[in-house]
């Protein structure tokens, strides 16, 4: 039984490895953008003070990172990571009304450009899941030890991350960090008190050295790509499964896929001059992306018009400022990534607690500073790079459902999407930078005055559960292996069959939920070839 | 018509009233005349974010001193004055690629009196900024809208 996986990012490798390793035949698909590992070897603060070609890491051909300033994160401009996000939008032919897509047609999808940041849905989270729970937790394993995950076990933050097997000790923090933690760790129990946990971020970033990849050595390089590929992407899944030899590869832009007498039909263009392929497969994994893969079975059920509910995890961005830390400088070596965590309850929300990230400025430059501080630019650039060494970026994110957008095909087959920002969403942002403002004075810093801003929807790229998973699927609902009614043999693996998106990173249960589907599906077409022997 | 676009390849009379404003803009936050690269790098910048034509300026308000005036409170047209603040921009972002020494990298650390006293001459300096931007910079800015108005 042939099996075509379309999509090969975290989802689409994670679900094709326990067929692949089953010696079942694979098509994998994409849309064809590779992605380079960053050619960077010089730690980030030293680049920047030295290196006189830095133009072309930073600004890029074209001026790629002027073009689009606009885009908000500094990975949607970092030159390196432009073919991540290339011609996503123009492939679906996206149309967007107050929500802010993104999306990757490249070899490893948005794992080229992943914050790293991972954590497990608990038992609760996962309450409404049709799933067997003891089948996800063996699928966590086995992702947790393939893609390689640093952290502590004994934290405030266990509860919120869960158990991972083989945790590789966390990267040193930098001073800023370290200081938070210290005084938060001797405030623990009046934190729990209130609601608040702060601990070490967990990281899908190597800091023991395995085969292809080096140790994360604290280059602080982590938002324009690694050159030591510590960060996990799925393209360093995909170049093993390519030298298997029951893996078929095309890069192809996947246009339509339909039901046939016998299986499967995979329409699109190759990206080498646009012409039309077509793919026979008896099963279909459905691994696009939570938006791509929507629209391909909003296409195939030819459900123009029809709305589905989208969740995402509301953003917010703000930084702090260690008033003992000023006039430091930065250090050469630190990491970019999260290095704390926090999770707040919230009386806004009754679905669970926010959950954040704190940051090292390191790595970050000036100019993503410059649009929020009221003064002058010269002024701005005099005080950001005095009070930077001094300052922790922060991120935190409102539970999925406390998001309000739908996506929809139309009847052009454009797709479009929608989303608002709610009152609810409002009101929860406002009390969370009531409590962190007043934790983090408890904590030795404050927050910065105007820097916490709401990104807009969909800013965040915590895309889920528009065919989410149910005991009883209804119509656009699939069943525990991701499968849909009526559509036997198609399994959606990513984000889109999530049944629920807690705040915390929902990265590494769609691989472990795609993984446990991958191997349901080896069992299928394993018992199937056997009843054909008999 | 009078009107004339800019060609990809650049042949156009403006760029060197181009590279004249980058230099401007770009000494502006570097604290020094920039690199041939960087002034470069802000040609392509306009060409690939406009139709690559200089904002028109006098060559007596494409100085550090001027331009820090035209950083607001707003003073210039407003079209003009988003222009500006645009290019500013642009050229923030050019010169925090160039190497050091430079307004954007601090070399040496400070103690925590030192910073304190430096925030504070920061903000003195930032409110003298202002008062001029008003008074002296509302001056300059009619002469500068009054030149630029027929070619902005």
């Amino acid at each position: 039984m042939v099996t075509v996986v379309i999509g090969t990012g975290p989802a689409g490798v994670s679900a094709a490895l326990p067929l692949v390793e089953a010696g079942l035949p694979v098509i994998l698909v994409d849309g064809g953008y590779k992605v380079a590992d960053l050619d960077v070897t010089q730690p980030y603060e030293q680049f920047r003070r030295t290196n006189v070609d830095q133009a072309f890491t930073f600004i890029g051909p074209a001026s790629y990172a002027i073009r689009n300033a606009e885009m908000g994160g500094l990975k949607s401009r970092a030159p390196g990571l432009a073919s991540c996000f290339a011609g996503f939008q123009e492939h679906y032919r996206a149309t967007n009304d107050g929500f802010h897509l993104v999306g990757s047609l490249s070899s490893g999808g948005l794992s080229n450009a992943w914050g790293a940041g991972v954590a497990t849905f608990s038992d609760l989270e996962t309450a409404d899941w049709p799933v067997d729970r003891g089948e996800l937790e063996r699928s966590y394993d086995r992702v947790t030890r393939r893609i390689g995950v640093h952290g502590v076990q004994q934290d405030p933050m266990d509860s919120v991350f869960g158990d991972m097997p083989g945790l590789q000790p966390p990267p040193r923090l930098n001073a800023n960090a370290r200081y938070i933690l210290e005084n938060a760790e001797r405030q623990a129990t009046d934190l729990e008190r209130d609601g608040f946990r702060l601990g070490r971020a967990r990281n899908a970033v190597i800091t023991r050295e395995t085969a292809g990849r080096r140790a994360c050595n604290l280059k602080a390089t982590c938002l324009y790509g690694c050159a030591s590929r510590s960060i996990y992407a799925a393209r360093f899944d995909l170049e093993w499964l390519l030298k298997q030899p029951n893996v078929t590869y095309r890069a192809l832009g996947v246009t339509s896929v339909e039901r046939t007498a016998s299986g499967y039909q995979v329409r699109g263009h190759s990206g080498d001059g646009y012409a039309p392929v077509r793919i026979e497969a008896d099963n279909v994994v459905l691994a696009a992306g939570t938006i791509g893969s929507t629209a391909l079975i909003l296409g195939l059920k030819k459900a123009f018009g029809k709305k589905l509910r989208l969740l995402t995890a509301p953003q917010a961005a703000y930084a702090i400022l260690l008033p003992r830390r000023l006039g430091q400088l930065h250090s050469d070596h630190d990491f970019a990534l999260a290095q704390l965590s926090i999770s707040v309850e919230l009386d806004a929300t009754r679905h669970g607690p926010a959950f954040g990230n704190l940051f090292s400025t390191s790595g970050m430059g000036l100019t993503g500073f410059i649009h929020r501080s009221p003064l002058g630019r010269v002024a701005s650039l005099r005080l950001i790079s005095l009070l930077s060494p001094a300052m922790l970026a922060g991120n935190c994110y409102l539970p999925g459902e406390t998001s309000d957008n739908d996506i929809c095909l139309l009847p052009d087959g454009g797709l479009h999407l929608s989303g608002r920002i709610t009152k609810t969403q409002i009101e929860a942002f406002a009390e969370l930078k009531r409590r962190l403002s007043r934790t983090m004075r408890k904590l030795g810093a404050v927050l910065v005055p105007a820097s916490f801003s709401i990104a807009g929807p969909g800013r965040d790229v915590h895309y889920a559960a528009t065919l989410p998973m149910r005991r009883n699927p209804g119509e656009f609902e699939t069943n525990e292996y991701g499968e849909l009614a009526g559509l036997p043999g198609l399994h959606i693996v990513d984000g889109a069959v999530l049944a629920s998106l807690p705040a915390k990173a929902h990265t590494l249960t769609i691989m472990a939920n795609a993984d446990r589907i991958g191997r349901s599906l080896v069992k299928k077409c394993l018992t199937a070839e056997l009843a054909a022997v008999v | 018509m009078g009107i004339f676009k800019m060609t990809s390849e650049y042949e156009s009379g403006d760029r060197p009233d181009l590279a004249h404003e980058g230099r401007a803009m770009l000494s502006l936050f570097l604290g020094r005349p920039p690199s041939g690269c960087s002034v470069d790098e802000y040609i392509d910048a306009i060409g690939s974010v406009s139709d690559g034509r200089s904002l028109s300026l006098p060559r007596w308000a494409l100085t550090p001193v001027v331009l820090t005036l035209f950083q607001g409170p707003i003073l210039l047209r407003r079209d003009l004055m988003r222009a500006v603040r645009r290019r500013m921009d642009i050229a923030f972002q050019i010169g925090e690629t160039e190497p050091a020494p430079s307004r954007y990298f601090r070399t040496r650390s400070v103690n925590f009196l030192s910073a304190a006293l430096t925030i504070i001459l920061i903000g003195a300096a930032e409110a003298f900024r202002m008062v001029c931007s008003v008074t002296v910079g509302s001056v300059l800015a009619r002469l500068v809208t009054s030149r630029s108005a027929s070619s902005w």
